[in-house]
């Protein structure tokens, strides 16, 4: 008599990807710390998500972006293990989120190449208007993700930082009628929407939101620090 | 925890019996959900039916363990009583039709009787009378196997896994669709329905399966489908296995999985 059925069982993966922008407007106005302490402080709630949703194994990685791409983890990183180490912002960075979004192709074949785990996640923050000068405009990169059948079955999230963000930009990356991009008005701003889009893709990709978990309200811009002026 | 399991008896024809269970997945016994999956089994005579359905379980289908039940129940019935005057090939199609408008009959009967409330609304978004959306609150998947002496047919509505092993224990997917990602899937609740259809001879067939997704999804290997062929061909006959077995064989996948884990094996006896 065999003792199993099947193979070696475990959680369905859930891929989380930041995509995060570090082009030189970031190092104005105090953006990149707080984008720094904003990601360090939301990491506790998505491990807590992740105990409470054991169905799912979160594997987190993140990109930058300004003038070149830039993957921060070789490999995904289950996000009880993940360590936030701070980035910096690249003088004279461009804005480059065609470019980034291009970058996302390969592993979202990786991912359809495994074929199982919920959809993945990927929350987009950025400051400025993208630039297109050696890569793609956002408008022309979108399409090849969504070509791809996990990169079209993504959860897309978007924060923008301050007045200058191009949330036009930010909408064509979300490409979903039902989810908006948000504005991050100053550094408490930003904690509280990234924190809220991080833990909600994740709860629209693995449908957690049953009845323990409901959703908590979209924060609100709590007032203009960073607006034109200071970008 | 374990919840149900089921052995039909060897005296059915057709040289085939029905071994079933399912195990309510971790998470939803901690969230204190109820297992929103069902099985069904009949013997019809000259052979078995089996059935496992997956209720969609989010909030957005506040009935869906009902609706699962209905859909397991009501394809039973409808495999166990194809129109004999026809091959079973032709009949099938007819079968499914029938299956599907029974359980939207019992959807409609069930909700003449219980509309939904005001919470089970609130679970779903939005507040609307259109049947199509009513209807979704009993969101579930569906999966049939009727097999006798001289077919093996299947039927599929929505996700988890079909699949046969012949005598030399290889695996061959029945009903097989285009992989969905995440928590997509087709659904019998959904307007246009995605039905998959197939009948294969049943001479050379030593076992048919049917899982929902709470097995299939916490499998890590790829080949798990060729591993489960050869552990049902490696088994020293249906009169060997027994509920609690398959019940065990679950119960890891529930566990670690988290979801609701249902299947119904059909094996020869031998």
């Amino acid at each position: 008599m065999s003792d199993r059925l099947g193979g070696a069982v475990g959680r369905r993966p859930l891929h989380f990807i930041w995509l995060l922008d570090v082009s030189g407007s970031m190092a104005v106005g105090g953006k990149i710390q707080a984008l720094n302490t904003a990601i360090e402080e939301t990491l506790p709630q998505l491990r807590e998500d992740a105990r409470d949703h054991p169905q799912a194994e979160i594997l987190m990685r993140a990109m930058t972006f300004a003038t070149t791409t830039s993957w921060l983890q070789r490999r995904p990183v289950p996000v009880e293990q993940f360590r936030w180490d701070p980035v910096g912002a690249v003088p004279q960075g461009l804005t480059e989120l065609g470019a980034a979004i291009l970058a996302l192709v390969d592993p979202m074949r990786e991912l359809a190449e495994v074929g199982r785990g919920f959809a993945p996640v990927i929350v987009l923050v950025s400051d400025g208007k993208p630039t297109h000068t050696a890569g793609p405009t956002t408008a022309d990169a979108i399409p090849v993700l969504l070509a791809e059948p996990w990169g079209r079955a993504s959860v897309r999230m978007a924060v923008g930082i301050g007045e200058d963000a191009d949330m036009e930009a930010l909408s064509t990356f979300i490409a979903h009628p039902d989810r908006t991009p948000l504005r991050a008005a100053n550094p408490s701003d930003l904690v509280a929407m990234i924190q809220w889009v991080s833990r909600q893709g994740s709860r629209v990709a693995s449908l957690a939101t049953g009845r323990d978990g409901a959703s908590v309200g979209m924060p609100v811009s709590s007032g203009p620090v960073w607006d034109a002026s200071t970008t | 925890m374990i919840t149900d399991a089921y052995r039909l008896a060897d005296r059915t024809d057709g040289g085939w019996t029905v071994v079933g269970a399912s195990v309510t997945g971790a998470d939803h016994r901690r969230q204190s959900l109820p297992n929103q999956d069902a099985y069904a089994y009949r013997d019809y005579g000259s052979g078995v039916v089996a059935v496992v359905a997956d209720g969609h379980g989010a909030a957005q289908h506040p009935r869906s363990a009902l609706g699962a039940r209905l859909a397991a129940d009501l394809l039973a019935d409808r495999l166990g009583t194809l129109d004999s005057a026809e091959s079973e090939q032709d009949a099938l199609p007819a079968a499914a039709d029938s299956f599907v408008r029974a359980w939207r009959a019992a959807v409609a009967s069930d909700l003449a009787s219980h509309p939904l409330d005001r919470l089970e609304l609130a679970e779903m978004g939005r507040d609307s009378d259109s049947l199509d959306f009513v209807r979704s609150a009993y969101g579930t998947t569906v999966l049939g196997i009727r097999a006798s002496a001289k077919w093996v047919s299947a039927i599929a509505i929505g996700d988890g896994e079909l699949g046969c092993v012949d005598a030399a224990a290889r695996h061959h997917p029945l009903c097989a669709a285009q992989a969905r990602i995440g928590v997509e899937t087709d659904s019998l609740a959904a307007p246009e329905l995605s039905l998959r259809l197939q009948t294969v001879p049943a001479a050379g067939v030593v076992a048919v399966w049917a899982c929902t997704d709470g097995f299939s999804e916490a499998q890590r290997d790829p080949e798990w489908r060729a591993l489960v062929a050869g552990q049902l061909h490696a088994l020293p006959g249906a009169s060997g296995v027994l509920p609690q077995d398959l019940r065990g064989w679950l119960a890891p996948s529930a566990e670690t999985g988290g979801d609701d884990t249902t299947m119904v094996l059909v094996l020869r006896r031998r």
